[in-house]
């Protein structure tokens, strides 16, 4: 299990994880971020492009502009997704894509009401093996609860205890601000990553003394604040 | 320790397993000190007793007068340290420590709130999420249906589920819950695991009653224990794999110096703030993660292997909790020393007719 030590590493350095392009719903390009973070003396990028099994854009498109930043760019640049929990405890993911990908975002969008469900479906994805040579991410934590307004922390620090337990990182998320801070106070460091969820170069500017602050330890007074993107 | 000649130290739980082993790691330390030893247990006819210079039966330490005969007996003997062996005796020891300390008497065990942590395997594993160690998927179960909900999340009967009460020692209370059935193959060549229980049998002996029981994943791999001393001058941690158990007593174990556990024994050990002697247990999963299962916050089983591997921890333990400095600047550990069990005794009548 190297990949995740080396991952573990990664977190100490200067990095920026989730991005979406405009290949999705974001309006930078994949050079643009490049280009930014290279100007601005980050080591690693970390793309988390929203995919789906019927994927509406082109994922070989994607991965030969990732190619070209590669070329042009000297900076470590992490191919991931971000793919939703499916009910049942599948994730909405193109088999075909895996052999490209490093990094598995786990999301929780457009789940039913259904706790029981959701807890459940939650348990399956993270225990799954087939997932297992992925660095995963679970993305906004809690993003269901949230949604619907379920106050039920208890339910959220299990799923996470459960979630590290299965090697999976858990994203202090700036965005959505997620997990709510007593939940994420209880996650160590050196699993926790901090996550822009940017759409645009604009958010990173938005977030610089965030995104460049080396020490994870800040994550959580930072993030406590009312910052928004 | 040139200026020191001979400590008198009262070791309990002279039935216990490891009894030999403490006694040996401390008759053979690099200082050739001499150790008078009086060993006590609960029961009076126990092997440590005919490998000590004294033995005393003392009642067991749920017992209100408990400290006090351990007391009457340290100050008769002119005891300097106790060393405490099981964990039932620890907790009680760890609460008298200032007793004896104004006795002038060291008590081998750590403080009281870090050993109601590491004795209680649902906040160790707590412990372990906080700081990152690996720990095995676990729930808590107090009713018939969150041990069924558990085990389902488990993997449950596709993959077998261990349950173990949250405070217990050795193997007491644990089993393996699995719907494996047995053929004649299995019925021939493989001798039967007490540790397995079928769910309904377990429910069995659950329904009508209360409980309060740890559900984890079951990990099929390679278990360690890791041995540890820790104090003020720093950690040493050995890690053995236990290679050969039974009833919980390791049996084959063989060192291997693997960082990763080293780092995770360090760093419980002072999230845990443990004192002195002390161990950790750890299995693989199926992907090959070391995670936690166990901690032991006292001298383990099978610890004086620790002895040949660089450095007697046992003895160490002894010395720090008498307040002297270890230097461990100078400590060079052997890596893939191998330690073998064999079936030994003692014959008695009346005085020991000879020992093998």
């Amino acid at each position: 299990m190297k990949f995740l030590e080396k991952f573990e590493n990664l977190l100490q350095t200067e990095y920026i994880f989730h991005l979406h392009t405009n290949y999705t719903d974001g309006s930078s390009s994949i050079e643009e971020y490049c280009k930014w973070a290279l100007e601005n003396e980050f080591e690693t990028i970390i793309f988390l492009e929203h995919v789906r099994r019927d994927l509406s854009y082109s994922f070989e498109n994607f991965l030969n502009d990732i190619e070209t930043a590669r070329e042009k760019y000297p900076i470590n640049i992490l191919i991931g997704v971000e793919a939703k929990i499916l009910l049942e405890g599948e994730l909405d993911i193109p088999k075909e894509i895996l052999p490209y990908i490093q990094v598995i975002g786990i999301a929780e969008h457009f789940f039913p009401k259904d706790l029981d469900l959701y807890r459940s479906s939650c348990f399956k994805v993270f225990s799954d093996r087939q997932w297992g040579n992925y660095i995963r991410v679970w993305v906004h934590p809690g993003n269901f609860l949230k949604k619907y307004n379920i106050n039920n922390t208890e339910i959220l620090d299990e799923l996470i205890s459960y979630a590290l337990s299965c090697g999976i990182f858990i994203e202090s998320n700036l965005k959505h601000k997620l997990p709510p801070i007593n939940v994420c106070k209880k996650i160590p460091l050196n699993k926790l990553v901090k996550g822009i969820d940017a759409h645009s170069v604009n958010d990173l500017i938005q977030q610089y003394e965030y995104i460049k602050t080396p020490s994870l330890s800040i994550i959580i007074p930072t993030y406590n604040e009312e910052k928004n993107i | 320790m040139g200026f020191l000649k001979q400590i008198n130290i009262l070791i309990t739980g002279a039935g216990a397993p490891g009894i030999a082993g403490t006694i040996y790691a401390l008759k053979n330390n690099p200082d050739n000190v001499n150790f008078r030893v009086i060993s006590t247990d609960i029961n009076d006819d126990v092997v440590g007793k005919f490998l000590s210079d004294g033995f005393y039966k003392i009642p067991p330490p749920e017992s209100n007068d408990y400290i006090q005969v351990l007391e009457d007996i340290a100050l008769k003997e002119n005891i300097k340290v106790i060393l405490p062996q099981t964990t039932r005796e620890i907790i009680k020891l760890s609460e008298s420590k200032d007793r004896f300390s104004n006795q002038g008497i060291a008590v081998v065990v750590s403080s009281f709130e870090s050993i109601r942590v590491a004795n209680d395997k649902y906040l160790l594993l707590e412990k372990a999420r906080e700081i990152g160690v690996p720990y095995p998927a676990y729930f808590l179960a107090n009713s018939i249906p969150s041990l069924l909900d558990a085990i389902k999340i488990l993997g449950y009967p596709q993959k077998k589920v261990v349950v173990k009460p949250r405070i217990s020692s050795g193997m007491r209370g644990l089993r393996v819950i699995t719907n494996e059935s047995w053929n004649l193959k299995k019925f021939l060549s493989e001798k039967p695991e007490g540790i397995e229980i079928n769910l309904d049998q377990l429910l069995d002996i659950l329904k009508n009653n209360e409980f309060e029981l740890l559900v984890t994943e079951y990990l099929p791999g390679i278990e360690y224990t890791i041995d540890v001393f820790r104090g003020k001058s720093g950690v040493i941690a050995i890690p053995r794999i236990r290679e050969k158990i039974r009833s919980g007593i390791t049996f084959d174990a063989k060192v291997v110096l693997n960082s990763d556990l080293i780092n995770y024994a360090m760093e419980l050990a002072k999230a845990l703030d443990l004192k002195y002697c002390f161990g950790f247990q750890f299995k693989s999963s199926e992907e090959g993660i070391s995670k936690l299962i166990e901690a032991n916050p006292r001298v383990q089983g099978t610890m004086v292997v620790s002895l040949f591997a660089g450095f007697n921890i046992i003895y160490y333990s002894i010395l720090e909790a008498l307040g002297y400095e270890i230097d461990l600047s100078r400590v060079k550990l052997k890596d893939n020393i191998k330690f073998k069990r064999y079936w030994g005794g003692i014959a008695i009548d009346n005085e020991i007719l000879g020992k093998i």
